[in-house]
């Protein structure tokens, strides 16, 4: 798994290339806590599997960052990885959008 | 490893793996190597391969306490009408019964407990057998032709 970390008009984007499993999440968990910045978006693009381990660290991802009064977006989820947010009603608790700017457009 | 062919058109793959994550990507060739004539469609070959390492590492983890030298079974097969994955572990198996709803409010943010949920909505069938410590998935075919 790669994790690409960027700024954009002061939002943290974190670009992940690769799978979101057991195996990969404890390095996405770790790479996530160094971001300070509580404007977080993740850009999905590139990850084509995600199992319930990569959801469960994405939602403490999530938690950690409303516990520091920000807010956090996924973008450019593919209709499978987006199919497990629905089937476990993750949609309703994450902040899904088309793509960065439309993400980055809400927290404005 | 053992490979059957049998008279009613019933295909069969036994193989044992480690309790151990490394495994998995290994076990999961094997059993897609296996399907490879079934031809399965892409979203097909997700919603197999999540459920099918969802047990997998739940037979790891809570049948064998993710002790390495304690062995999973797989058995993968398939017939004419649907095909099916089975995993045994050498402990007290895991009832997938007991799982709480993951989409309960007050589960919702919890971190553990969908696994077992997504199997449950992606494959057609998820059965525990508690004497043999296994849990069976298995979907039907699509394409019966081979």
């Amino acid at each position: 798994m790669e994790i690409k970390l960027s700024e954009s008009n002061g939002i943290a984007v974190a670009a992940i290339e690769g799978e979101i499993n057991i195996s990969t999440s404890p390095q996405l968990k770790k790479e996530m806590e160094k971001v300070s910045n509580p404007k977080l978006v993740i850009n999905l693009s590139k990850v084509n599997y995600v199992d319930s381990s990569g959801l469960a660290t994405l939602v403490e991802i999530l938690k950690k960052t409303r516990s520091r009064g920000g807010a956090m977006y996924l973008t450019h989820l593919s209709d499978k990885v987006r199919s497990l947010f629905e089937i476990t009603k993750l949609d309703k608790l994450f902040g899904i959008c088309p793509d960065d700017m439309t993400a980055v457009g809400k927290f404005k | 490893m053992t490979k059957e062919s049998q008279s009613n058109g019933l295909q069969k793959l036994q193989f044992e793996v480690a309790s151990a994550l490394d495994e998995i990507p290994n076990a999961t060739k094997r059993v897609f190597d296996f399907f490879k004539d079934l031809n399965l469609d892409e979203s097909d070959r997700f919603d197999l391969r999540l459920s099918f390492e969802e047990i997998l590492i739940n037979a790891m983890k809570h049948g064998n306490a993710m002790k390495r030298e304690v062995p999973v079974r797989i058995t993968a097969s398939y017939d004419l009408t649907e095909l099916r994955i089975q995993v045994q572990d050498k402990g007290k198996g895991f009832d997938v019964a007991k799982v709480k709803d993951p989409t309960n409010e007050d589960n919702i943010e919890a971190y553990s407990g969908r696994g077992v949920y997504l199997v449950k909505h992606l494959m057609d069938r998820l059965e525990y057998d508690p004497n043999n410590h296994a849990v069976a998935i298995s979907k039907n075919r699509k394409n019966k032709k081979s």
